[in-house]
């Protein structure tokens, strides 16, 4: 996001937020809430990093996501609703790394909190990891597998989330490089070590 | 029709407060907890659609948001102190 | 009460109850964490839909979207820090493989290199230095 749009849109965010807190639109409401967000954004005084750098909001395809998260959230519920009311447990569990290809903090926040609640996977960890030529940090989500099948199949789901994910908050320019991952996830290797770049 | 539904969030508690009391260990109660606020703030929108008024809607964002805050500081209680 | 709102809520309140009966049948800490991170939001996104069609009045609305909006942001949050807590200190059960054991050997691996290092480096120094004078000489 634009440095010099920053600012502003913090403060109607804080504002809307404490309107919708009310819940009623009135000049006194809008008045109370400018001033506590300024106390608000004068207090935490921002140092700068908030994890939106490198991040961009397209409305449509915004869109998308929420619709597909929505998807995903309710397939997800029938998985586990299904483990549970079955007799037998059927589970099958593991911890499997996925590597990113974001570069945006912010995008990795949504794509770590979206695999929580999308089917079978439940996020643990993500290591930051430095390439050694300087090059730009390079994220793994370390995600919890109840149904696991095969690492390709799980890769796959989260790289699908994440070009949604980049489509919608992040950098066109990163999308190839999830593109191409997603194809070699596909039709390659069974047991899949070689997909990070 | 209303019943049905406070039936099935009460069997919710009793399931939920089942693994608070067994644990076996402190991460597992507080799942359990967790999930006992999340029936607390179910009840307390089915009630308020019952009683067909929003005055009670309120304590549903304060007690949803302290119940974050509480699970998160005993997420750092236990990576610091051990399960 | 309306009927499409009555079968949102009874929707709602089932899957809350799911989550908690598998919070109690599964048998190790993450599955439970399955079971009691998903079922109970979307049962929370239920409850709150029939209530708000019920009552429909703006307030409510905005309320109960706060509500669920918020409730999608932290509850996947709140997850995450307890399974990242207690991996490692409670005995997980796993079928597959444990990516993240690897991970953090080798995280421990070359912290331990790094801290040789250092203190190899550390040694060299003292020995460049001149021998520190004692007593009176």
């Amino acid at each position: 996001m634009n440095k010099f749009f920053r600012l502003p849109t913090l403060l109607i965010w804080l504002t809307s937020l404490w309107v919708a807190l009310w819940a009623d639109l009135t000049a006194g409401n809008v008045l109370g809430g400018l001033i506590v967000a300024l106390v608000v954004v004068g207090v935490a005084r921002p140092t700068g990093v908030t994890g939106l750098e490198r991040t961009n909001f397209r409305p449509i395809s915004a869109l998308i996501y929420a619709v597909y998260f929505l998807w995903q959230l309710v397939k997800a519920n029938l998985v586990v609703a299904w483990e549970i009311i079955t007799p037998g447990l059927k589970i099958h569990r593991a911890i499997i790394a996925v590597p990113l290809h974001t570069t945006s903090a912010g995008v990795v926040t949504l794509i770590a909190n979206s695999t929580t609640l999308t089917p079978g996977t439940v996020t643990v960890h993500v290591a930051e990891k430095r390439s050694s030529d300087g090059g730009p940090v390079e994220r793994i989500l370390f995600v919890h597998v109840l149904h696991f099948m095969d690492v390709e199949s799980v890769r796959r789901d989260v790289l699908k989330l994440e070009r949604l994910a980049i489509k919608a908050f992040g950098q066109r320019n990163e999308l190839p490089r999830v593109e191409a991952a997603l194809n070699s996830t596909s039709n390659s290797t069974p047991d899949g070590k070689n997909i990070v770049s | 029709m209303i019943v049905v539904a406070i039936v099935f969030l009460v069997v919710a508690a009793g399931c939920f407060l089942y693994r608070v009391l067994r644990g076996p260990s402190i991460p597992d109660r507080v799942v359990a907890l967790d999930g006992v606020l999340s029936v607390v703030v179910s009840g307390i929108i089915v009630a308020a659609a019952e009683a067909n008024s929003d005055i009670t809607l309120s304590t549903v964002l304060v007690v949803s948001l302290v119940g974050f805050v509480g699970t998160v500081a005993l997420g750092r209680f236990i990576e610091r102190r051990g399960g | 009460m309306g009927i499409v709102a009555g079968i949102f809520l009874i929707v709602g309140s089932l899957l809350t109850m799911i989550g908690g009966i598998g919070v109690v049948r599964f048998n190790d800490l993450m599955s439970r964490v399955h079971a009691a991170a998903k079922a109970p939001t979307l049962g929370l996104l239920l409850v709150a839909i029939g209530a708000a069609i019920e009552i429909g009045s703006g307030k409510a609305v905005v309320t109960l979207l706060l509500v669920v909006v918020l409730q999608l942001f932290t509850s996947p949050v709140a997850t995450h820090v307890l399974a990242r807590a207690s991996y490692g200190q409670v005995d997980i059960e796993l079928d597959g493989g444990d990516d993240l054991a690897q991970h953090f050997a080798e995280k421990r691996a070359e912290a331990a290199e790094e801290a040789k290092a250092a203190a190899a480096a550390k040694l060299a120094e003292r020995r460049a230095e001149p021998p520190r004078n004692h007593g009176d000489g």
